[in-house]
Parts: C-alpha cells; sequence; structure tokens
C-alpha cells in the first residue's frame, strides 16, 4: 500500500520524518561510534534536520550526524515497516524533556 | 575480588556515565576543592582523584561509622566498547585491567546517569551491571528532570535494576548524604563477598547486542518514568537557528569575537599587575642578596641552597621523582651556581629565574578567562553547535568540526590548545590538530606584531590594524592549508565522519567553570612553567657568556650592554647566522633576537632592545625602542628596518616554531618527539620561505 516508500533506503535519502533502522553496514570504529548511540538494527531514528551534517533524534537525543556515515545507514519509514518496532517508542513514552 | 591485599590502600570507588551527564560536577559536590589532578601512565588522560569520607547517616553522630574512599571521575563514555583513547581509559579501569595506579578492580562503581535522558544513558549502566561490581546508580540532574515535568519512580527503578538507586543534584547539591551513605554501604569493612551474581540484563548473544541492550533500558526507563507533558522549556527553534548554515556560522562568529574581546579587555589589569609583582619580586630579591662579595665559605653553601630549592620547587611542581639522573643534575647545577661571581648570581636569580618565570605567567590571566569562558560554553552545550556548524568547513582541509574548540583556545595560547585536542576522538585527526595549531596567532606573537606596526605604520592606524587582520589571517590560512596538504601525505586520509551527541542546552554553573578553570591552570604552570624556567636559565647562560674582557671600559651602562651580548655566545652565533637569514633582510642583530625568541616569541622585543643598545628599560617604552630602530642603519647607508624587512620578520614571526614550551607539549600529547621537531622543521621551513619570498619581491619592488 506505500507506494510512495521505497521499504528500504538509506538515511541520507529520506525526507526529515520518523524511520526504522533496519540494517547499519558501517565497519570497525564508525560501527561502535554510530551503534553505541543509538543508531543499531531495530530502533527507532527521527531525522530532524537534512543536510551534511544532519541532525537525527534517537530516543530523547539529538545526535549530529555526517552524511557519509548516513549513507551507511538502512531505514525503513515506519509506516510500512512489516513489523512494529520492537520496543515502544521512546518519545511516546519519554518526552525530551529539555527540548 | 578487589585486591584489598594493601590494607592501607583506601577503597577505590570510580564515577562512570555518559559525556555530559555531570560527573564533574557531581565529584565537585563531593570532593569540594581537594581534587587532584592525576596523569595516566601511558596515556594522557587526566583523572580526578580525591579522598573523600562516606559516613552511615547516624542518628547519633559520635558514633557515626565512617569511611575514607579514594573518588575517581572518569572521562565519559557511551559504552564499554571504546571510541577514543580516553574512553578506554575509563573502560579499562572499570575492568580493573590498567597497569599502573588504578590496577585493581575499583570497591565500588557509582553510575551517573541522567535524569532527563534516562533511557540512553542507562544503556551503559546495564553494561556496568554486569559486570558485577558493586554499583550505585546516581541518577543526576533530578532539578532539570522536575521542571520538565519528569517523573521517576525511584524504587521501581531500584528493583528493576538490583541495585541501589539515589537520586541526586549536583547543581543543587541534593542527595548528596544519601550517596554519601550509599557508598559507605558497599565499602565499609565488612563488605559483601563478590563476585556478586546479578541476572544478566540482556540474555542471549543473537542480533545487535547494541540493540538488546537499548531495548532493555527503555523497558525499564519506561515502567519508572512519568511525564507530564507541556511543562518545560522547548529550545528546539534555538538549536535549528544554531545549527543552520548562515545563522549558526554567524553566531559562532560572534560567539569567537566576544570571548577575544573579553579575554583581552579583561586580562588587561591582571596582566599589568603580575608584571609590576614581577618587578617588585626581582627589586626585593636584588636588595636582598648582598651587594659586596662575601667569603666563599658563606657564599657557597646560600647560593647552592637556594639553587637547590628552586630545583625541588621546579621538581615537585613538575612531579620529577627524586631518582639518581635528577638529583645529580640539581646538585651539580647548584655547586656551579654557588660558584658563580656574584654580579652573575644576580643577573640569573632576577633576569633569568624572576624574568623568565614572569614572561610565562603574564599570560595566565588570559589563559585562565579563555577557559573560564570555553567551559561555561562547553557547559551550556553551544560548543557541540559550534563543532556541528565548523564541520561542514574544516572537512574539507582534513580537519573534524571538533577540532574547532582548540583552534579556539590556540587563539590565546598553543598549549592549552594542544591540550583540549583530547576531546577529539580518533589519533588521526587529533594528530592533525595538533601539528596546525601553533600556527595561529597566539598572544605571544602580540608584541612583535605591536612592535612592526609602530615601526612600519605608526602614522596610520588603518593600515597597522590591517597588517593586524593580515597577520591573523595568515596564520589561519596556514593552518588550514597545512592540514589539507598533512590529509594528501603525511597523514592521509580522511577526518572520521561525524557522530556528535548535541547535548541539551542547560544554565552552566560559574562554580563548575572557576572549578574546571583553577585546575587547568595548574596543569598549565605544571607543565610550561617548568620547561621555561629551564630554558630562560640557559638562554641566560647564552646570552651572558662569555664575559667581556674586563679591560674593556665603556661611558653608559647601554653601551656595555649591548657590548656583552655582543660578546656573548648569543651575539656569536647571530653573527654566526647572518647569512642565512641575509636573504631574508635580517641583520646579525634581529638573528639574535630570533635566537632568543625560542623560550618565547615576546622575547624578540627585549633582546631588539639591547641590542641596538637600549638597554633592559628600553623595552618599555616602545616609542623609544621604535625611534632607535628607526634611525638603524646598514654599513652601507640603507635602512635596516624598511617595508621589506619588517614585514619578512612579520610573516616570519606569523608561521615559524618558536616555543619550546608548546614543543614539549606536542611531544607530551602525541607521545614522541618524531611530531615535535616535524612540527619544528615544517613551521621554520614554511617561515623562511614565507619570509623570503616578502623579502625578496618587496626589494625587487623598490621597498628595501
Ligand atoms: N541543572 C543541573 N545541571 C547540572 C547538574 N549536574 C551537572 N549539571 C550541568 O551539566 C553539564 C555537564 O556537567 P559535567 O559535570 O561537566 O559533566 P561530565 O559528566 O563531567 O561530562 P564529561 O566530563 O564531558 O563526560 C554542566 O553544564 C553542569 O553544570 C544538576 O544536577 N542539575
Ligand atoms: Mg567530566
Amino acid at each position: 500500500m506505500a507506494i510512495v516508500q521505497v521499504p528500504a533506503s538509506s538515511l541520507a535519502d529520506v525526507p526529515p520524518g520518523p524511520y526504522v533502522c533496519q540494517q547499519v553496514h558501517a565497519e570497525g570504529q564508525d560501527a561502535v561510534r554510530l551503534k553505541r548511540l543509538g543508531v543499531c538494527q531495530g530502533r527507532m531514528i527521527e531525522l530532524v534536520g537534512r543536510g551534511d551534517p544532519m541532525i537525527v533524534k534517537i530516543g530523547a537525543s539529538r545526535v549530529g550526524l555526517s552524511r557519509q556515515l548516513a549513507k551507511l545507514v538502512v531505514v525503513d519509514s515506519v509506516s510500512d515497516s512489516k513489523s512494529s518496532p520492537p520496543s515502544p517508542s521512546l518519545p511516546e513514552t519519554l518526552p525530551a524533556s529539555a527540548f | 575480588m578487589p585486591a584489598s591485599d594493601d590494607v592501607t590502600a583506601p577503597p577505590v570507588v570510580l564515577l562512570v556515565g555518559n559525556p555530559n551527564v555531570g560527573k564533574t560536577s557531581l565529584f565537585n559536590a563531593l570532593a569540594g576543592m581537594r581534587a587532584k589532578t592525576a596523569n595516566y601512565p601511558g596515556i594522557t588522560v587526566d583523572l580526578r582523584k580525591a579522598m573523600i569520607h562516606v559516613a552511615a547517616v547516624d542518628k547519633d553522630s559520635r558514633c557515626q561509622a565512617t569511611n575514607e574512599i579514594e573518588l575517581v571521575d572518569l572521562p565519559g563514555l557511551y559504552s564499554l566498547e571504546t571510541a577514543s583513547p580516553e574512553e578506554e581509559v575509563a573502560a579499562r579501569s572499570i575492568c580493573g585491567e590498567f597497569r599502573g595506579e588504578l590496577s585493581r578492580l575499583p570497591d565500588a562503581v557509582v553510575v551517573v546517569v541522567d535524569a532527563t535522558n534516562l533511557a540512553r544513558t542507562l544503556v551503559l549502566a546495564g553494561e556496568i551491571l554486569d559486570q558485577n561490581l558493586p554499583t550505585i546508580i546516581a541518577v543526576n540532574l533530578i532539578d532539570a528532570a522536575e521542571s520538565s515535568g519528569t517523573e521517576i519512580q525511584f524504587a521501581e527503578l531500584s528493583e528493576k535494576l538490583g541495585c541501589p538507586v539515589i537520586p541526586v543534584s549536583a547543581r543543587k547539591a541534593r542527595g548528596l548524604g544519601e550517596l554519601r551513605e550509599a557508598i559507605y554501604e558497599l565499602t565499609k569493612p565488612s563488605k559483601p563477598q563478590l563476585p556478586i551474581a546479578r541476572q544478566p540484563c540482556v540474555a542471549g548473544c543473537s542480533g545487535c547486542p547494541f540493540a538488546a541492550r537499548f531495548e532493555w533500558a527503555d523497558g525499564v526507563a519506561g515502567a519508572s518514568v512519568r511525564h507530564t507533558p507541556g511543562k518545560g522549556v522547548k529550545l528546539e527553534w534555538l538549536d535549528r537557528l544554531l545549527t543552520s548554515r548562515g545563522i549558526g556560522l554567524a553566531a559562532l562568529l560572534g560567539v569567537m569575537l566576544s570571548v577575544f574581546f573579553l579575554i583581552f579587555s579583561l586580562a588587561d589589569v591582571p596582566m599589568s599587575a603580575i608584571e609590576d609583582g614581577f618587578g617588585w619580586a626581582g627589586e626585593v630579591v636584588g636588595n636582598l642578596l648582598p651587594t659586596s662579595p662575601l667569603s666563599t665559605l658563606i657564599w657557597l653553601p646560600i647560593a647552592t641552597g637556594i639553587s637547590m630549592s628552586v630545583f625541588a620547587l621546579a621538581y615537585w611542581l613538575n612531579e620529577t621523582k627524586w631518582t639518581r639522573t635528577s638529583t645529580s643534575i640539581a646538585l651539580v647545577t647548584s655547586l656551579v651556581i654557588g660558584c658563580l661571581p656574584l654580579e652573575d648570581f644576580r643577573s640569573l636569580a632576577i633576569d633569568g629565574v624572576i624574568g623568565g618565570v614572569a614572561g610565562v605567567v603574564v599570560f595566565l590571566p588570559q589563559i585562565c578567562i579563555l577557559f573560564f569562558f570555553i567551559t561555561l560554553l562547553e557547559d551550556s552545550g553551544y560548543m557541540a553547535r559550534g563543532a556541528f556548524v565548523m564541520e561542514r568547513l574544516m572537512r574539507r582541509v582534513g580537519l573534524p568540526g571538533k577540532a574547532f574548540v582548540p583552534m579556539l583556545s590556540a587563539h590565546a595560547c598553543a598549549i592549552p590548545g594542544i591540550m583540549a585536542a583530547r576531546t577529539i576522538e580518533t589519533w588521526r585527526d587529533r594528530l592533525v590538530t595538533i601539528l596546525v595549531l601553533p600556527l595561529l596567532t597566539c598572544s605571544a606573537r602580540l608584541p612583535v606584531y605591536v612592535m612592526v606596526a609602530a615601526l612600519l605604520f605608526g602614522d596610520s592606524p588603518w593600515k597597522a590594524s590591517l597588517m593586524f587582520a593580515g597577520a591573523y589571517l595568515l596564520g589561519l590560512l596556514a593552518a588550514f592549508s597545512t592540514a589539507f596538504l598533512l590529509k594528501k601525505t603525511v597523514v592521509p586520509g580522511e577526518a572520521a565522519p561525524l557522530v556528535l551527541e548535541l547535548p541539551n542546552y542547560r544554565m552552566p554553573s560559574l562554580r563548575n567553570a572557576w572549578f574546571t578553570t583553577v585546575e587547568r591552570a595548574t596543569v598549565f604552570l605544571r607543565g610550561a612553567g617548568t620547561t621555561i624556567l629551564l630554558i630562560s636559565v640557559v638562554l641566560w647562560a647564552l646570552a651572558t657568556y662569555p664575559k667581556l674582557p674586563d679591560d674593556r671600559t665603556f661611558s653608559t651602562e647601554q653601551e656595555q650592554a649591548q657590548a656583552a651580548l655582543e660578546y656573548s655566545m648569543a651575539g656569536r652565533v647571530g653573527q654566526i647566522v647572518e647569512p642565512v637569514f641575509k636573504p631574508l633582510g635580517f641583520d646579525w642583530k634581529i638573528d639574535v633576537g630570533i635566537l632568543t625568541s625560542f623560550a618565547a616569541r615576546e622575547v624578540l622585543v627585549s633582546t631588539l632592545s639591547i641590542v641596538y643598545g637600549l638597554g633592559e628599560d628600553g623595552a618599555e617604552e616602545p616609542a623609544g625602542l621604535v625611534e632607535t630602530l628607526r634611525r638603524q642603519r646598514h654599513p652601507d647607508g640603507t635602512l635596516v628596518f624598511s617595508t621589506a624587512t619588517g614585514l619578512s620578520l612579520l610573516v616570519f614571526f606569523v608561521l615559524a616554531m618558536q616555543c619550546l614550551p608548546t614543543q614539549v607539549v606536542t611531544k607530551r600529547e602525541t607521545g614522541s618527539w618524531r611530531w615535535a621537531i616535524f612540527q619544528f622543521v615544517y613551521m621554520t621551513v614554511m617561515a623562511y620561505v614565507a619570509a623570503l619570498v616578502v623579502y625578496q619581491s618587496l626589494a625587487a619592488a623598490g621597498y628595501a
């Protein structure tokens, strides 16, 4: 039903909005640096501002992310992902406080 | 088990947590001014430690049980899987794997989490709980969480996590007593036996371990946090502005200019106070020293003793151990100094030691002000936005956006800049940043710029300010082009792509900024002060010996000083290297100035004043010095300080590496002299070539 959405595309090419991270193709240090901030499989990522670097919101924290790394992050839009996000997405239970 | 075989060693308690959750604030709140900065062996990471008392809260305070523990503030880390040397140290300390001071498992770990971002900061807590160490979770920033309408059920949280959970606010000093008590419970003499067997937070090993941890943290946080929507300030609009392309850059420029304005306007008074203070100290010492020679029997022990105490002070500051080598160096040097004639001793004490130390300490106010404002900006959360905005520009030359904070600092002094480069995660990026930092105009260059400006453009203020702006720009341009060239050659590769948390905006705390400033200033003085002392004594010796033969007489003191310098080692070397610098338009007198300015650049001004026969005091009266310099002529009648020579001298000082203390810090931060030498060679070659081009082309155009 989601005709407009390409099922999986990289975070670098999508319009702002909430996404589910499908896969992270980064390797080595880059992978660690992404994953420990929450950019890993199955997590919710909201793209806030496009550009290079771009701003994404993961849970209650905002992260500046270079386009080069964003290209390695495969995301799916929330509405047409078959499996619902594995955990209740954070903003529903714990909205950003200071922002 | 935590090896307490050494009964006297107090229990070690680590403060662990994500960056920016308030570990340092909590540490300061618990330890006050008792903090000591220790350096980790092998890797340059400053760890802050303090001995504090923890106590059981008891009705009767007389029989209250207390315990002394060693609290350690670790660098922030996101996960035990590390991505930078600082995180590596933190992670290894937790696992007790570090050789050196923290070679044992900690006796307890306090994991600091952020109440306003509980889910994310609990991820690390989960990892640490799995280490099965005695753990306390301190939920910091509860004041901020409350005012934004977040409520946390601490009892529930504690049950879920299986460890004590203490709500605290480092800012408002709330919950500190409870935290002390909890630490006491875990570290008291009859502490529970290890290993603690906890349920693993994350079961199974399939899939991404990080995802599993995040899920677990979401679950725990979700169950114990209630949020009242609509409370608290929203600053998203501000963030959008500050990270945007145009306005963000303009804001950054505005912030940087205001910091500089503040540095230069506020530092004036303390700087002249310090100068006066050292001048006064020199006079006092001069008066204290006997004027007529004492018998050697009395004088030798006195002078040796004074010199030994200076050594003891320097060793203590620099944390040099009294090994056989260092003790014999101190002893032999002190004996030699004891044998000096009285006049020489006086000159060594006043010009060499006091004057040399004054040369560094005078920049301390600027450096402190810089540290203070940078800490405020960092605490407010703005610096991350600055790095984000700069990333766009700096990436192109192979520098990371985070290099912008060190570059800002380096405009006051390269040394704090190089130390600030530690926030850059990857080694390659850190190295490139360190290598180019000394090209930026530091305040020690300013006296030289002022002199050249007065010399060449004394009658036209706008030309002088143009020259100043040009010198700053030249430094920046040189730094960026060097970074670009390094990327293509010596340090290949691109800057690591940006992944940077943009922390919530917070009201910075003055108290914290003050603590940080004092601490960093101490580190600066310890590191640079002793080097400067050594260099100024060596340079003093070079400019004093060999002494003029006694049979020569002079009509004035100035003439004698001039002749003495000419006759000294420094003067001779200046004459030897004259052919080398001739193509840049420098005569041997300027060369002597360049040689002596290796201790610190601003020394050029006072050296020139001596070589041109004005005496020491000439430098204090710039007008007099400039007038004298303007009159100088080569033997063939042409002006010494022509436009061409002046500008060539300026360009040389913008680009050359003339600061041994900086080199010592480069060596320390990069771990080898190799990079310090590389830095020296490339900068000096670049300075020489640039000054050559400037002089020769201006001379060809008739400005010589
Ligand atoms: N409102 C409030 N702000 C706090 C509290 N504790 C710390 N802060 C602020 O949080 C910011 C970060 O504090 P730091 O103590 O530097 O954090 P840190 O964990 O040491 O950070 P890193 O050393 O970078 O890992 C500062 O602006 C503090 O003023 C608190 O209890 N309440
Ligand atoms: Mg800290």
